[in-house]
């Protein structure tokens, strides 16, 4: 990731901090047996935040650490968020105007995407963890938590990124 | 992306290096996750009381009437258990109840929507151990996948890379039972026959074949439904848990992790 290693430190206690926040309070809320994903929306949060690369970084990375956590491959998480991350840096790079509502309604998506792309890779893999019947719920439920916490978490990548010239919410002043 | 196909592979293919990598992550998120947990619970708890208040209200009623069943059958099976303690004591054989065993509190559920794992608070400081059969008094829970000094994590039954062989009580034919993840029931698709007799309501228990890491004769599950397997040689069976594995709250660790048997 460029930026300096203070930037990489910043960033990487965010990531720290999402999955604390993950493992303890979101997946304990569940929603018609459906959990947000707080990690995957700091890959789409740094994608918005910056750009199409350094979404894809933080997103392999955020995902790595997360994978770990979890009993599924390791690195399917990663894969996952790092492609999420670099089409929502992308997609971001092609909206000339803005509104608020957009960053919001872009990661409600973005994080339905997610859902997706890990649900199809994990068929790929072989594994049918998935219930295919539930998937419809699953996409729902994590598209409107995140899209809750979006705007939390944007601001925390934010501040850890903090190139000067971006620090700024470009979203809500237009 | 090369990167992550790379993780992928090495970790598809049993790689050391990952699982010391899942062992060191466990380790340094610990204690933060203990510490958020103190933070999240009571809100943990309230949100449970919301969302599963009309559940708790059905459940409380069936609870009910199976308690008026059970209280019927009570009186013959204590005569019925204390003959087979008899005759396994005249014969020297020996089930889980006789395993070295720990009690564990369920400190986390499932990290994420596709998530087939718990977190206990039991860990290598306990004597647990990798591949340990997890257990309630109603019946199999998992296998210990994970260790850390104070946590371990739990793979659920449900979890289709879990496969284990079973045992229908009634006919005693052996199969291969493996999760079918958000489904929350198992399928039973090797080793039952055509020719065998197996009917809805059947009870399956662990087979207990040799070196397994689970025990003989723990309750797995009750069939819920039959079907034939595409060649049409064998029966498939679907089986509803034994174990409430959306409640779990404690579980018992048997400290036995090779030939259980």
């Amino acid at each position: 990731m460029t930026g300096g290693p203070l930037t990489v430190v910043r960033v990487g206690l965010v990531v720290f901090a999402a999955i604390v926040v993950q493992t303890s309070f979101v997946a304990g809320l569940p929603i018609a047996g459906a959990r947000g994903d707080i990690v995957l929306l700091v890959a789409i949060a740094a994608a918005f935040e910056s750009e199409a690369e350094r979404g894809a970084v933080v997103g392999f990375t955020a995902g790595l650490a997360f994978d770990l956590l979890l009993n599924s491959p390791a690195g399917l998480s990663a894969l996952t968020y790092c492609v999420i991350g670099y089409l929502v840096g992308r997609w971001n790079t092609t909206v000339l105007r803005t509104t608020w509502w957009i960053p919001i309604v872009g990661t409600m998506v973005a994080s339905a995407a997610g859902v997706v792309l890990f649900a199809v890779l994990d068929e790929i893999l072989g594994r049918e963890v998935i219930d295919t019947a539930g998937l419809p719920t699953v996409v729902a439920v994590v598209a409107i938590i995140n899209g809750a916490w979006s705007g939390p978490v944007r601001w925390a990548v934010r501040r850890a990124m903090a190139p000067p010239a971006r620090s700024q919410d470009q979203f809500s002043l237009r | 992306m090369l990167a992550s196909f790379t993780v992928l592979t090495l970790d598809l293919g049993g790689s050391g290096p990952i699982d010391g990598l899942r062992r060191a992550a466990a380790t340094v998120f610990s204690p933060f996750r203990s510490s958020a947990d103190g933070v999240s619970e009571p809100f943990d708890n309230a949100w449970d009381g919301i969302s599963g208040y009309h559940d708790l209200e059905e459940e409380n009623e069936r609870l009910r009437r199976r308690i008026d069943q059970l209280e019927g059958q009570r009186v013959g099976d204590e005569v019925a258990r204390r003959q087979n303690a008899d005759l396994k004591k005249a014969l020297q054989l020996r089930d889980s109840s006789d395993l070295p065993s720990a009690a564990a509190q369920v400190v986390s559920g499932p990290l994420t929507s596709f998530d087939a794992s718990v977190e206990i608070d039991r860990g290598s400081g306990d004597g647990v151990k990798k591949g340990m059969a997890v257990v309630t008094d109603a019946g199999l829970v998992g296998r210990i996948i994970r260790v850390t000094g104070s946590r371990a994590a739990v793979q659920l039954i449900t979890d289709p890379a879990f496969a284990f062989g079973v045992r229908l009580v009634k006919g005693g034919d052996v199969g291969i039972a493996r999760g079918m993840g958000r489904r929350g029931t198992l399928e039973v698709a090797d080793g039952i026959t055509r020719a065998s007799s197996v009917s809805r309501g059947d009870d399956l228990i662990t087979s207990g074949l040799p070196n397994s890491s689970l025990p003989r004769d723990v309750n797995v599950g009750r069939v819920v439904s039959i079907g034939v397997t595409s060649d049409r040689t064998e029966q498939t069976l679907v089986l509803e848990p034994a174990a409430n594995l959306r409640g779990l709250s404690y579980v018992t660790v048997l400290l036995c992790a090779e030939s259980c048997t």
